[in-house]
């Protein structure tokens, strides 16, 4: 069997590497559990062995080539199994992008723009950070390295060139200090964007600054709006523990006055970060350390209002509703249950603050089934308020319980064992549905 | 200590006017009616909550304000009453939101703490220990971000001064050299202290130090010793030259919610002696500034409008159930 070697996604984040040595030769035999090729990335150096017994055919990309593309074909083996089982946990490296339609999607007609270029969520939310910083010279980022491109999303790479280093604020760390400072140039008017280096982590630190911007403008008897932004990867991290793997979706979203915006895909990355900003108001940006790397043909003309919900796909035994990264796992969940004839509708929520209560009740009243499905601990959860919700004023449209799918009541455990089974796979959400739509 | 907490009295004085002091005196007074009457509505319970007053830090207040520019922002801690009045917002508003009125300046949402006039430039009120420090420090950010030549006048107890929050905020300011002037009220009563004077190290002035921010202490009994530091500090601040930490040695002489602070014998000699609104009196007699008929004619018109903006308070409409959620998102 012949195989190609893809440059691995080493890390969620990874978007190359250099290749600095090759361990064997074209025409050479390797066993399994010999090295291959040794991989450089600014932070590390890893080893790719081989998992089987073959022959090297070619080697496509000569040692010493800087800047290889995740996923570019580096060499081309004979019977061997290479390391591509590497990509992460889930599976988003050959993540289907998602498609627009439904009742909600096709109103805006998309299509009938010009086709825009494949984009990563990356590089949409980049994008949607130095559009809004050309259209607003309020609009400020403020975050750990995030001048020199090494903040740990990568997302401000290019942006200091563009706006210099007094709009591309970089600090070493995000102190209490530094929140509350932000927050309070957005009193004075500034549209202050602050990068996270991960919403559990700071989320301690974060919070009384946070709660401030949030409730301000309601204390303030509306005399005071707080115009600012926060974003940054949230939730599960491969081979991170407890607070640096937990996903405060939901936490958030309890804080009246916050509105909190879940991108699971490179288009509604850069339709909601570009929201969030022009938003009068605090909103938190809710990103994923597992959908950079993903991508999408994302058009910038596409905006969007926080709160609005999307169809990403139509169907009419059941209905999926999720945000961010659950949406995604939803949505390939769907794909699979298709498989095996059963149709269901994923909403994706877009945010969880507000909640597009109405677009879910749409969606139950045409599939008269509902599945929730969300990252974080489900207890007091997403899913907790969107079941609530259509019990208690839908309750007529059911044709069976709602269910919830939802992370463990757990600290992001260590092993890749238990962190699969901490976050809902695809799989775990296809095995529920199918029980909710059979009947089970 | 010769039963004073006045701290270096050598500190310059600076010129002031008659007007200016005439002024001063006015506005201290305001402030100090204000409090006064509503300490009697939270008595009456006719202020619910919690009513922290800031009876015996007027100067500190009234002498720093003076320095400033209408364009200069204003943030506090809780203790907010007397900086709002001295920003020129209404009293009758401030006592309306004390009262929990929908004429409140925010209509009853905010209470004691949560008083905003962005229109006066006053950036509120904040809880937590120190919050409006690093708040403030966003103020000052934003003017040195715009270029404008704006100097955010922060202040705070000190209890919040030693919070990690504060000490970060001044890393921050000593960063980006920002325009703004800490001013701490040192009045020997944070919350749940033992009330013993001197019991606080007297040393805030120096907490800057490890970001090279220089400090002053300063005798935040006398309005006019107040008012040539902060005129020392802002002109640095709108140079250029970074923020300054002052330490305002005040005593404060009601608790929160207009308990008495303090108790013991020493507690009514200090009062006398640490009263900026009773020296400053005395000297508007003793200098002849104004007439004791006059100073007469004065504070029966700042007691007036405290009446007045009581009676406002006491008679408005209370908010409605449809207020509950208006205005909770921008």
């Amino acid at each position: 069997m012949r195989r190609q070697i893809l440059m691995p996604p080493m890390t969620p984040s990874m978007t190359d590497g250099k290749i600095s040595r090759w361990h064997v030769s074209e025409g050479q035999s390797v066993a399994a559990g010999d090295l291959l090729v040794e991989v450089a990335t600014p932070t590390a150096t890893f080893e790719i062995e081989a998992d089987n017994e073959g022959h090297v055919e070619r080697i496509l990309v000569p040692a010493g080539t800087e800047g290889v593309k995740v996923n570019t074909p580096i060499a081309i083996l004979l019977g061997v199994a290479t390391g591509e089982g590497r990509s992460p946990a889930l599976g988003f490296a050959s993540f289907e992008p998602l498609r627009r339609d439904g009742p909600r999607g096709s109103a805006r007609a998309p299509a009938a723009r010009p086709a825009a270029q494949g984009q990563t969520y990356r590089e949409a939310l980049r994008d949607a950070l130095a559009a809004e910083m050309r259209a607003d010279p309020s609009v400020f980022v403020i975050g750990v390295d995030v001048a020199q491109n090494r903040g740990a999303p990568k997302v401000t790479q290019g942006l200091v060139d563009a706006f210099g280093p007094e709009r591309v604020v970089s600090v070493p760390s995000l102190d209490e200090a530094l929140f509350g400072m932000a927050v309070g140039a957005a009193f004075a008017g500034l549209k202050p964007v602050v990068q996270l280096d991960a919403w559990g982590r700071s989320l301690e630190t974060l919070a009384p600054a946070l709660i401030s911007a949030a409730q301000t403008f309601y204390l303030s008897g509306g005399r005071l709006p707080v115009p600012i932004t926060l974003r940054g990867p949230n939730g599960f991290v491969p081979g991170m523990t407890g607070e640096g793997a937990r996903c405060v979706a939901a936490a958030l979203a309890r804080i009246p006055g916050l509105k909190v915006a879940q991108p699971a895909t490179a288009s509604a990355a850069r339709a909601l970060l570009s929201a969030a900003i022009r938003d009068p108001g605090p909103v938190a940006v809710l990103e994923h350390e597992l959908l950079y790397t993903t991508s999408e043909s994302v058009d910038p003309a596409d905006d969007c209002s926080l709160g609005v919900a999307r169809i990403v796909r139509a169907g009419a035994d059941v209905t999926l509703a999720a945000a961010g990264h659950a949406a995604v796992s939803a949505l390939m969940a769907a794909h699979a249950l298709a498989l095996d004839g059963i149709e269901a509708e994923v909403v994706d929520l877009m945010c969880v603050a507000p909640l597009d209560r109405e677009a879910i009740a749409a969606s139950v009243a045409r599939t008269g089934r509902l599945v929730t499905v969300e990252d974080g601990t489900g207890d007091l959860g997403v899913g907790a308020e969107i079941v609530a919700f259509i019990a208690a004023e839908h309750f007529g449209a059911l044709k069976c319980a709602p269910v919830r799918v939802t992370g463990a009541r757990v600290p992001m455990p260590y092993a890749a064992a238990l962190q699969g089974l901490a976050v809902p796979n695809a799989e775990q959400i296809a095995r529920v549905v199918c029980d909710v739509v059979r009947g089970r | 200590m010769a039963g004073s907490v006045l701290g270096p009295n050598t500190v310059e004085t600076g010129s002031v006017s008659t007007n200016e002091e005439i002024a001063a005196y006015r506005s201290m007074l305001l402030i100090r009616r204000f409090e006064e009457k509503a300490g009697q509505l939270y008595a009456l319970q006719a202020i619910h909550g919690a009513c922290p007053l800031c009876i015996g830090q007027e100067a500190s207040i009234v002498g720093t304000m003076m320095e400033a520019r209408e364009t200069d922002p204003v943030i506090t801690g809780y203790r907010t009453h007397g900086a709002v009045l001295a920003r020129g917002v209404e009293p009758r508003l401030v006592m309306a939101e004390l009262t929990g009125r929908k004429s409140g300046l925010a209509h009853g949402k905010g209470g004691t703490v949560r008083m905003f006039a962005p229109e006066h430039k006053f950036f509120g009120g904040h809880g937590s220990g120190g919050l409006g420090v690093p708040l403030g420090a966003g103020l000052a950010f934003a003017s040195r971000y715009r270029g404008d030549d704006a100097v955010t006048l922060c202040f705070y107890g000190d209890g919040a001064a030693v919070r990690g929050r504060v000490l970060e905020a001044y890393k921050a300011a000593a960063r980006w050299s920002l325009p703004i002037v800490f001013i701490v009220d040192n009045n020997t009563a944070a919350p749940g202290a033992s009330i013993v004077l001197g019991s606080v190290p007297s040393a805030l002035s120096e907490s800057g130090r490890p970001f090279a921010i220089p400090g002053e202490q300063v005798d935040g009994i006398d309005v006019r010793r107040v008012r040539a530091a902060a005129r020392r500090a802002i002109e640095r601040a709108r140079r250029g030259d970074g923020p300054t930490v002052l330490e305002m040695l005040t005593y404060r002489y009601r608790g929160h919610g207009g308990v008495p602070a303090r108790a013991g014998a020493n507690a009514e000699r200090r009062i006398e002696d640490a009263d900026p609104i009773v020296k400053a009196r005395a000297r508007l007699l003793a200098d002849g500034l104004l007439s004791e008929r006059a100073l007469k004619v004065l504070e029966k018109e700042v007691k007036e409008i405290v009446v007045a903006a009581a009676a406002f308070a006491r008679s408005e409409p209370v908010p409605e159930a449809g207020d509950l959620l208006a205005s909770v998102g921008a």
